[in-house]
């Protein structure tokens, strides 16, 4: 077993020590495995583990290596994926107890992409029921139970990619994949402390995924810092011509964010939260000054649009969920789930009028236009993930977790790429969270920022204490 | 999914309760359904409707019989209560909405694409110049 010092180290660092043979991919395989075996029963974070397809993989990525064929970073790199994609001989049950034990012919296209790249698959993280589609009151929602955040196991680790956030935060993997319809990777991220990386819309393919929102889901890494994200969403991205959303291979493949030839300009945002809990106040402060100290960036205050672009928001999911869940909602399989809210929020989505839908998406069109305009005079956005830190594990999420988030809607109505990273802790020892928003196909410059901000940090570097 | 579908039996079961449903307000078919007259979340349930608008109040009064004539006999009380709390409480956000000031010409964000396979006997007559 590898020692917590091995663990935890970031994907660049493992990618060095394995490409120079210093480190066994099937040593490092197997220590991820047992990990994930005590301390990912304990925090519930996966749904199934896929040991035999791990060390299949990890021994041909050695096997491979030794023979002077090194695929690139991920070769030999132990990763989870959320249980919305497929796997090929492994239950996909989309954390929902109507689906258990469903199983595909097919791996998804970012499971396929990953092969391609030699990493190697652990497992299948936990996730909130069909990610939330049908609405959910309590961190309980999924088939696999509520997911424990590994800083504080009587805390949550936020949804719908709960597994994601704990076993990268928990050190059960290099890097987890998640997904993001509406906060489903930066908000896990901001909980745990890690780097969340929602990619721009259509830059990673979906095909195998489940889907929520057509027009929303975005798949995206969570890891242990932006630089591991860049290099993983090298790996993921291009076109996909089995996703209708999918964009072309030219705007889809992402080849790296060099170092920034010019200032960045950071918009710091005004308005987008009416109110932070005090430990998240004191971390965002300390992040703000950071930035201000950076010479390659420049910041100056912006404020977001107004308008009901979370309501646009909200009845886009909805209306979308409605769809792609209908027959579950109409056979009534809906009371099968495990929280009061999805078993009847279904129905209550299913009300809502054509006309709704439309003008909805006709006011996406329109704040499209206006952040296009906004990002004429910035080039990232910055704000705290979230204005509060983990929530309790038992507590009511409709009290816990209600608070206005325009950026959040409008991040994802507009299909924007969008990074969370760790920027401080409150007394509590909880992480809060620092995000950067870009413009679409603008994930290069999320990541520089954020890399930037995390070349004169360390809250990326600590983990927390966890026995096995 | 196709497995999900409803069955006959399961809609023709619905269409009964759906009769008696539709003509009656949402206040008598939370009391229809309380286990107990004076049940919290019908309270709160009424105490959200009351806080509308007549037109938003009716809006939502109408969409909840719909969802108890088509589903009703497979929710409970708390659960009906929940919904109509629910609706009444997200009425005023989609009120807001259709308050937004939108042109004829405003398109929405999700415009029809055609879409066709590459077909190389057509690109070649293309480049010929007798397609």
């Amino acid at each position: 077993m590898l020692s917590e010092n091995i663990l935890f180290l970031s994907v660049t660092e493992l990618a060095r020590r394995v490409r120079q043979r210093q480190l066994s991919p099937v040593e490092l395989a197997e220590s991820y495995l047992e990990r994930s075996r005590t301390l990912g029963s304990r925090l519930n974070a996966y749904a199934t583990l896929t040991p035999e397809l791990a060390l299949k993989q990890a021994h041909a990525a050695e096997k491979e290596i030794a023979a002077g064929k090194y695929r690139g970073p991920l070769h030999g790199i132990p990763y989870a994926a959320k249980d919305l994609l497929a796997v090929q001989g492994y239950p996909t049950g989309w954390g929902a107890r109507p689906y258990a034990g469903q199983k595909f012919d097919d791996d998804a296209t970012v499971i396929r992409r990953l092969n391609d790249a030699g990493a190697v698959l652990i497992g299948k993280a936990a996730m909130i029921e069909l990610a939330g589609g049908m609405g959910y009151r309590y961190a309980s929602a999924s088939a696999t139970g509520a997911a424990k955040n590994p800083w504080n196991d009587g805390c949550w680790t936020c949804g719908s990619s709960s597994g994601s956030g704990a076993v990268a935060a928990a050190g059960l993997a290099a890097f987890a994949i998640g997904t993001e319809t509406w906060g489903s990777i930066v908000c896990p991220s901001a909980f745990t402390g890690v780097s969340g990386l929602r990619p721009t819309f259509g830059r990673v393919g979906r095909a195998g995924a489940m889907a929520l929102a057509y027009s929303m889901d975005k798949i995206g890494p969570l890891a242990r810092s932006a630089e591991d994200c860049d290099l993983i969403l090298q790996a993921i991205s291009g076109h996909d011509p089995d996703d209708a959303g999918s964009l072309p291979e030219s705007e889809a493949r992402y080849s790296g964010a060099p170092e920034p030839r010019e200032k960045l300009r950071i918009g710091w945002v005004t308005n987008q939260w009416q109110e932070l809990s005090p430990g998240v106040n004191t971390a965002i402060a300390s992040a703000l000054d950071v930035l201000k100290k950076i010479p390659a960036l420049t910041v100056s205050n912006v404020a977001l649009p107004e308008g009901p672009w979370e309501t646009a928001a909200g009845i886009i999911v909805s209306v979308e969920g409605a769809a792609a869940y209908r027959e579950l909602i109409q056979s009534g399989r809906v009371a099968e789930l495990s929280d009061p809210m999805g078993k009847i929020g279904g129905y209550i989505n299913e009300s809502i009028s054509a006309s709704d839908f439309i003008g909805a998406q006709r006011i996406r069109r329109i704040v499209q236009k206006k952040m296009d305009e906004l990002f004429e005079h910035v080039d990232v956005l910055a704000t705290a993930t979230l204005p509060v830190t983990a929530s309790k594990i038992e507590a009511n999420l409709d009290e816990a977790l209600s608070f206005s988030d325009p950026l959040g809607g409008i991040g994802n109505i507009c299909g924007l790429p969008a990074i969370s990273v760790p920027c401080g802790f409150s007394k509590e020892d909880l992480p809060a969270g620092l995000q950067f928003v870009g413009r679409p196909l603008d994930d290069a410059k999320v990541l520089q920022a954020a890399r930037l901000y995390q070349h004169q940090t360390q809250w990326h570097t600590r983990h927390p204490k966890l026995l096995v | 999914m196709s497995k999900f579908s409803i069955t006959r039996r399961g809609f023709a079961k619905g269409a009964a309760v759906a009769a008696t449903a539709a003509l009656l307000h949402p206040a008598e078919i939370l009391a229809q359904s309380a286990a107990t007259p004076a049940m919290p979340l019908a309270q709160k349930a009424q105490d959200s409707l009351a806080k509308l608008p007549p037109a938003s109040r009716a809006e939502v009064e109408a969409k909840f019989s719909e969802i108890v004539r088509r589903y009703g006999d497979r929710l409970s009380a708390d659960q009906k209560a929940d919904i109509l709390r629910i609706m009444a409480e997200s009425q005023p956000g989609l009120d807001k909405l259709r308050e937004f000031l939108l042109h004829n010409d405003d398109q929405p964000a999700t415009v029809f694409q055609i879409s066709r396979k590459a077909n190389p006997a057509i690109a070649a007559a293309n480049e010929k110049g007798t397609a």
